[in-house]
């Protein structure tokens, strides 16, 4: 709060909007400038890492690499699973086909090695221990220094003019110098079962992946939807609500997002108890200054009462009722009755400043002749200007009707006018009626001792006033605090100008309104802050 | 009643149904693919598979009722919206979807193994084809109750939403620090078991494969062997006697069946044994040989299934705790997070890492905003008030010297008007200007005073004074006050009164004042200002009383309290401003004021004040404002 004066009274409508503005921007600046980028990710559309597609991403590029590295251990394995195979093959091969040359006579061996290497697909060397070749059913044989090395280590792989094959040696028979079988079986050129397996592998690492993927996706979707609920549930309190309470949000899962639930539940009930203060507060401060409204009403009542008997005595004592007073008594009577009704006017400004100050003051709207009604307060005041040499009068359109209340427009003149007149020695005090667009407006101008710029800084504001200020005025009293208050009443606006030693304008303007409309009652605007 | 909970337990069950049907409807079509199966072997697997899944789901159900048996009346409470619920309930329920899913899986582990046992395994399935067959199975299961438990738990956490927040939080409370660590345990869980789903897959499908590829090696190998090596040749026994036993030595049992009269026929036998029957002119030979050797490569497969789970367990665990680090600090963020704290700016001071709880902080952080709002429009309001309030007193205050100068006037005129020859009833007139003019002075007096006293401004200053003069002042100024009315007022005082530390003429203000009120509530009569020096003489007591009727006893404690009611303000005016001025100024002297009845039916005020007393305490209760200043 500013100031009491400042933004208090009926006046407060607009300069609270102003401060309520400037506390929001206040509010809003330190999250700019104070801290530039506690969140560096801050301006782009969800910031934070998404979590949800991790876990399948986690899934997905690791099992691909599992799934692959499985793969190519297989593939690898099955190359060397057919290599392997070959050389057992030629080593089966050699040695039943050897069991069985061996029972037969020499002459025959030829016939059934052409049968055995038919049947297997192998190539079949029946060679002398010192490796001379005997019989060939190969589709080309190896060379005597291949064939002597073969014979030495029994088993292996060769490098034949077809390619590599793999080699088992066997001897026929049980001699010593017993020909020796030599059975040779191509390497298969590639793993056999390698595309099939690609394949399926290929087929089934999708199939499961896809599986993987979703039950990952899944489990991290519950994981943050835990979250997402609390989100959801903080959201909506936050847009439905203008008051930051409500019933708690259930903490459903009894895992860190339920201790996150239950810190948030907390955060609420701090809440919810501030507000219980903030509303206590405001029903106490809302209470003593009704009861203080009262308090003044009943003491300018209390005021008045005395007073009253001051003046009802004074009256009879002026009638002369009760005998004749002499010229000296007349005259000081006066002065009592003079100085009574000051006393009267001031305590009565007290109760309507009072009554405007909290909004108990309403306005009754009606068509009002400006014009006409600022000639009939010129007629009026002109009693005041007395011996001095003034003029008073209304210059301007000849008729301005505006929808206002016509007494408390009247009221809000004649102060104006007669404060003019008080002040001005002699010239001239002028009002103006005019139209500004939607707006009437009419000034009041005099050729008085003007006022300096700190008086009219503080002029509307009682409060602001040194008692001394005041005293100089000699008791103008509540008057302008009073108009000034009155025209917000309006939704209007009162300017002063002024030039020291020239004079002074005070200007009020008021909007015209909906001058067809019919006579209302309508309450203005109290002066109660509404919670924005 | 609510649905939700009403038909939970129904809901897990069939939750746990279809989850298992299409688990097992999966894992029967997909077995014969993956295993590369026989025909035989696979229905045999289909059957396996259909009874296992059969038994599981039998057991989910039954374990379900089980599991919920016991929690009954407690989702009975929920459903029907009561609150009466234990907070121990509310955490087996939170935990029976996990129970379920770990269960179910166990059991279908136990009778995957069961069919180990040949006696519970069929014919068809060799120990090796089974066991593969039965992991395929866990796999699939494992990972299909991933997605149960998270189902089962969504469906549980609809259902704990009924419960009221404090048991819920009374239950995280005696979770104590057992409730950490959950969140990031089930993302461990999403990304290893998948990929475990995965590598075991891979591995069983490449195995078959080679598996497969060994075993149609190896059937070739037999058959061309046989033809090449086990034909008949007329005169030769012994040959292929030997032949057969150089095969058997390398792995291959052969059999001659001399009167077999057909095609080559190769049977996958029991135990990885393989029999091909390759026909002979005439006969066949009959060769067997095992498959099922456990190949080398399985250590390497096994091994990097491990390596792929624990990878994607480290990426799990790091990423799981990355987010349970975001919800931890969030939570701190909101337990940090205090009134004063929103009202300054931003709630959150810190970033998440993850889009999720930013969401969330954002919301709290909105929420927050809110608040604020909200708290300074309160906030604005309340000064407003404040300041209205403090205004009026201002207001009266300044005033008053306004007021005070007229009414000087007045009373000055009015005395140089009665120097003026004036008839009788003129004479009585002034009078009665006069009188109400200082009465309308003493008001004004009154208020000012009272905002003094409000703003601690008000002058004291104490001096030695006897209680006579006091009395006697205050009396005498009463009598002054009333005049014209029928009502006398009486001073007594006890003799040998001590002297006291007091303001006189405060003391008289106040003193006057309660006379004053006494006299207002006396139509005729005495009012008798009584001074005494009861009991042990560390107080004086100065008793006032009224012989009216007074007022009703509720009433009384009001009339010091102008402020406080309005009624009271409208009834007594000024009396009771003066009468709260009065206690204000004793009470700055460290005495006490009462309003009692007395046995005629009157009003007795007591004013207390304590004989002895000192300076500096009389001054710095003077200056301690009642009202904020401004």
């Amino acid at each position: 709060m500013t100031s009491p004066a400042g933004s208090g009274g009926a006046g407060a409508t607009a300069s609270d909007a102003r401060t309520a503005q400037s506390d929001s921007t206040a509010s809003i600046l330190p999250r700019l400038s104070a801290s530039p980028s506690p969140r560096p990710f801050a301006g782009l559309a969800g910031r934070g890492w998404p979590f949800v597609p991790l876990a399948p991403l986690v899934v997905v590029f690791v099992g691909l690499a599992v799934a692959l590295g499985i793969g190519l251990v297989g593939l690898d394995h099955l190359a060397r699973a057919g290599d392997e195979h070959a050389s057992a093959r030629a080593e089966l091969v050699a040695a039943t086909v050897a069991a069985r040359l061996s029972q037969l006579p020499v002459e025959r061996r030829l016939d059934a090695t052409q049968l055995a290497a038919r049947r297997t697909a192998a190539g079949i060397l029946v060679v002398t221990p010192d490796a001379h070749v005997v019989h060939d059913v190969t589709l080309g044989a190896p060379d005597h220094a291949a064939l002597e090395r073969m014979l030495a280590d029994g088993k292996g792989v060769a490098q034949l003019r077809l390619g590599r094959a793999r080699f088992a040696v066997r001897p026929i028979g049980p001699a010593s110098d017993a020909p020796r079988l030599v059975v040779l079986v191509a390497e298969p050129p590639t793993s056999q079962g390698a595309p099939g397996l690609v394949t399926a592998l290929l087929a089934l690492a999708v199939l499961l992946l896809g599986v993987a993927a979703a039950v990952a996706y899944a489990v991290s979707r519950d994981v943050t939807r835990d979250v997402d609920f609390v989100t959801r549930r903080i959201d909506g309190m936050a847009q439905v609500r203008t008051e930051p309470t409500g019933e708690l949000i259930p903490a459903r899962t009894m895992d860190e997002v339920g201790l996150l639930t239950t810190a948030f539940n907390k955060l609420v009930g701090r809440f919810g108890k501030a507000e219980k203060a903030y509303r206590q507060d405001l029903a106490r401060a809302s209470a003593a200054d009704r009861e203080r409204a009262a308090f003044l009403a009943a003491v300018s009542h209390e005021l008045r009462s005395p007073l009253n008997a001051i003046l009802g005595f004074a009256d009879i004592l002026m009638e002369e009722v009760d005998g004749p007073l002499s010229a000296s008594a007349q005259e000081e009577v006066e002065q009592i009755r003079g100085s009574g009704a000051h006393l009267l006017t001031l305590i009565n400004d007290i109760l309507e400043f009072s009554a405007l100050e909290s909004g108990q003051l309403k306005l009754t709207r009606g068509r009002v002749d400006l014009t006409g009604l600022a000639n009939e307060v010129v007629r009026e005041a002109r009693g005041l200007v007395g011996e001095k040499q003034l003029t008073v009068r209304v210059e301007g359109e000849p008729s301005l009707v505006a929808r206002v209340d016509g007494r408390r427009v009247r009221q809000i003149l004649g102060n104006l006018v007669n404060n003019a007149i008080k002040f001005t020695q002699r010239g001239e005090v002028i009002v103006r009626v005019a139209r500004e667009g939607p707006l009437a407006s009419f000034s009041v101008t005099d050729t008085g001792p003007g006022i300096s710029p700190q008086e009219r800084a503080v002029i509307f504001d009682e409060y602001k006033q040194a008692r001394s200020e005041r005293m100089k005025r000699r008791g103008t009293g509540l008057g302008l605090a009073i108009a000034r208050r009155l025209v917000t009443l309006h939704h209007g606006k009162i300017q002063v100008e002024s030039e020291l030693g020239r004079g002074s304008t005070f200007k009020v303007l008021l909007p015209v309104g909906n001058i067809d409309a019919a006579p209302s009652i309508k309450a203005p605007p109290r002066n109660v802050e509404v919670p924005r | 009643m609510n649905p939700r909970a009403a038909r939970l337990v129904a809901r897990l069950v069939a939750l746990q149904l279809a989850v298992h049907a299409v688990t097992f409807l999966l894992t029967a079509a997909f077995a014969p693919r993956v295993l590369l199966l026989e025909p035989a072997a696979s229905s045999a697997s289909l059957l396996v598979v259909l009874v296992i899944g059969l038994l599981c789901a039998a057991f989910s159900t039954a374990a379900t009722f089980v599991v919920t048996r016991r929690l009954r009346p407690a989702l009975q409470a929920l459903a029907v919206g009561a609150t009466s619920v234990d907070s121990a309930d509310v955490l087996a329920l939170y935990g029976v979807p996990a129970r379920l899913a770990i269960s179910s899986a166990a059991f279908a582990l136990v009778l995957a193994l069961a069919t180990v046992v040949p006696q519970l395994r069929p014919q068809a399935l060799d120990t090796y084809t089974d066991l593969t067959l039965v992991l395929l199975m866990l796999t699939m299961v494992s990972t299909a109750a991933l997605p149960a438990y998270v189902t089962m738990r969504a469906s549980m956490a609809r259902v704990l939403e009924l419960a009221p927040p404090h048991i819920a939080h009374e239950a995280l409370r005696s979770l104590g620090r057992g409730a950490l660590g959950r969140v990031r345990k089930r993302f461990v869980a999403a990304v290893a078991a998948p990929v475990a789903f995965v590598a075991l897959g891979a591995s069983l499908l490449v195995d078959a494969h080679s598996r497969t590829y060994d075993r149609d090696a190896r059937v070739a190998d037999a058959t061309d062997v046989a033809r090449a090596a086990f034909e008949p040749i007329e005169g030769d026994v012994r040959g292929r006697a030997e032949a057969i036993e150089a095969a058997a030595a390398l792995g291959f049992r052969v059999h001659i069946d001399p009167t077999y009269d057909g095609e080559r026929v190769v049977r996958h036998g029991d135990e990885g044994e393989t029999q091909v029957t390759v026909p002979t002119y005439p006969g066949a030979a009959l060769v067997r040989f095992g498959t099922s050797r456990l190949s080398p490569v399985t250590g390497i497969y096994v091994l990097l299934a491990l390596v792929a789970v624990s990878l994607a367990g480290l990426l799990g665990t790091r990423i799981g705790v990355a987010f349970e680090a975001d919800i931890a600090l969030a939570t701190r963020e909101m337990r940090r997070a205090g009134v004063a704290e929103v009202m300054r700016g931003t709630i959150i001071q810190h970033e998440a890492r993850f889009a999720n709880i930013s969401a969330l902080l954002d919301a709290v952080d909105s929420l927050g905003g809110v608040f604020r709002e909200f708290a300074g429009a309160q906030q604005r309001s309340i000064s407003a008030r404040e300041a209205t309030e403090r205004m009026r007193g201002l207001l009266l205050a300044s005033m008053s010297h306004d007021l005070k100068a007229p009414l000087n006037a007045v009373l000055g005129f009015a005395e140089l008007v009665g120097r003026n020859p004036l008839s009788e009833p003129q004479k009585e007139s002034l009078a009665i200007i006069e009188q109400r003019g200082r009465e309308l002075l003493m008001l004004i007096d009154t208020i000012l005073d009272s905002a003094r006293v409000e703003a601690g401004e008000l002058e004291v200053s104490p001096e030695p004074t006897h209680v006579g003069d006091v009395v006697m002042s205050s009396v005498l100024e009463a009598r002054d006050l009333a005049v014209g009315t029928d009502v006398k007022i009486q001073g007594e005082v006890q003799p040998g009164m001590p002297t006291l530390l007091v303001d006189g003429t405060r003391i008289v203000q106040a003193l006057t004042a309660v006379v004053m009120t006494a006299a207002r509530f006396t139509d005729k009569g005495v009012v008798p200002v009584r001074a005494t020096l009861p009991d042990t003489g560390e107080r004086l007591r100065i008793e006032v009383e009224t012989s009216g009727e007074g007022l009703p006893v509720g009433e009384r404690e009001k009339i010091f309290d102008a402020f406080k009611s309005a009624e009271s303000a409208r009834r007594h005016g000024g009396l009771g401003l003066g009468l709260q001025l009065a206690r204000s100024i004793l009470e700055i002297h460290g005495g006490t004021i009462e309003v009692d009845n007395t046995d005629r039916g009157g009003m007795v005020f007591r004013v207390w004040l304590p004989v002895r007393n000192d300076r500096a305490s009389i001054r710095a209760r003077a200056s301690k404002p009642t009202l904020p200043p401004t």
